[in-house]
């Protein structure tokens, strides 16, 4: 619990000094929490980030960015915001506009995956309290969410619309 | 002063002018400048490197303070 409550207060730490400008300071603070955890993928990000904004030249490389970025990928592979960070950088840094453009499409995949999975639940609970409209209205969502993320909507898409079909018979 | 009217030097930070998208040579061009020649048909390529630099600076400048407010 204590472990717990120190990565907050230093990841909001590091988070102050980022809003401040303080980048320097903020990559310091998040290089230290780096010592304690080193295979967090929301650190992993954050600091290969913030390598990119130091202004002196004493600063990591921008191939350990690059690294940090590939391993927070690695460790957090459900992680949208390190697929889409290393797409940033492959896109800006590395002018790799390909390998930038497998990243998103992998952040957007997990995103839309994220997000039906949300609605079908929110669709339960609208349900249950006879919400019924907002409940299809969810289903259908997620419905086009699964149909349209680069593969054929299978066994999930006909439960989302059996699903649809019983809720559209109920008053 | 707009942002558009900065030059290219003063909107990428040190880190990044090791890229190898970062060409010297436009680093007085201001970002009104870059951003017309990337536009350009055909595109400046340097021109084109140098827009994304400047654009991934902004972009990991603002990332905590939009998420902050």
């Amino acid at each position: 619990m204590k472990l717990t409550a120190s990565f907050k207060r230093g990841v909001a730490q590091a988070k102050r000094e980022w809003r401040a400008a303080r980048y320097d300071r903020a990559l310091a603070v998040v290089s230290r929490l780096l010592e304690d955890w080193p295979d967090n993928p929301q650190l992993l990000t954050m600091w290969g980030a913030l390598v990119q904004l130091q202004s002196t030249d004493t600063a990591a490389t921008l191939d350990e960015a690059k690294a940090s970025l590939e391993r927070a990928v690695e460790l957090g592979e459900d992680s949208p915001e390190a697929w889409k960070e290393l797409g940033h950088f492959l896109s800006a840094v590395e002018d790799d506009a390909q390998g930038a453009s497998r990243c998103f499409d992998k952040a957007v995949a997990l995103c839309k995956g994220t997000l039906a999975e949300a609605l079908l639940a929110k669709a339960d609970s609208l349900s249950e309290l006879g919400r019924r409209d907002e409940a299809l209205a969810c289903l259908a969502e997620a419905y086009w969410l699964r149909a349209h993320n680069g593969k054929p909507a299978g066994a999930a898409g006909a439960e989302i619309l059996d699903r649809l079909k019983d809720l559209a018979r109920t008053e | 002063m707009g942002i558009d009217d900065r030059p290219a030097d003063e909107l990428i930070p040190g880190s990044l002018k090791r890229s190898r998208s970062y060409h010297g040579d436009y680093g007085n061009k201001t970002y009104g400048e870059i951003k017309h020649l990337a536009a350009s048909n055909p595109p400046d390529p340097k021109a084109r490197q140098m827009k994304k630099l400047i654009e991934q600076a902004e972009r990991l400048q603002g990332k905590e303070r939009k998420r902050g407010t």
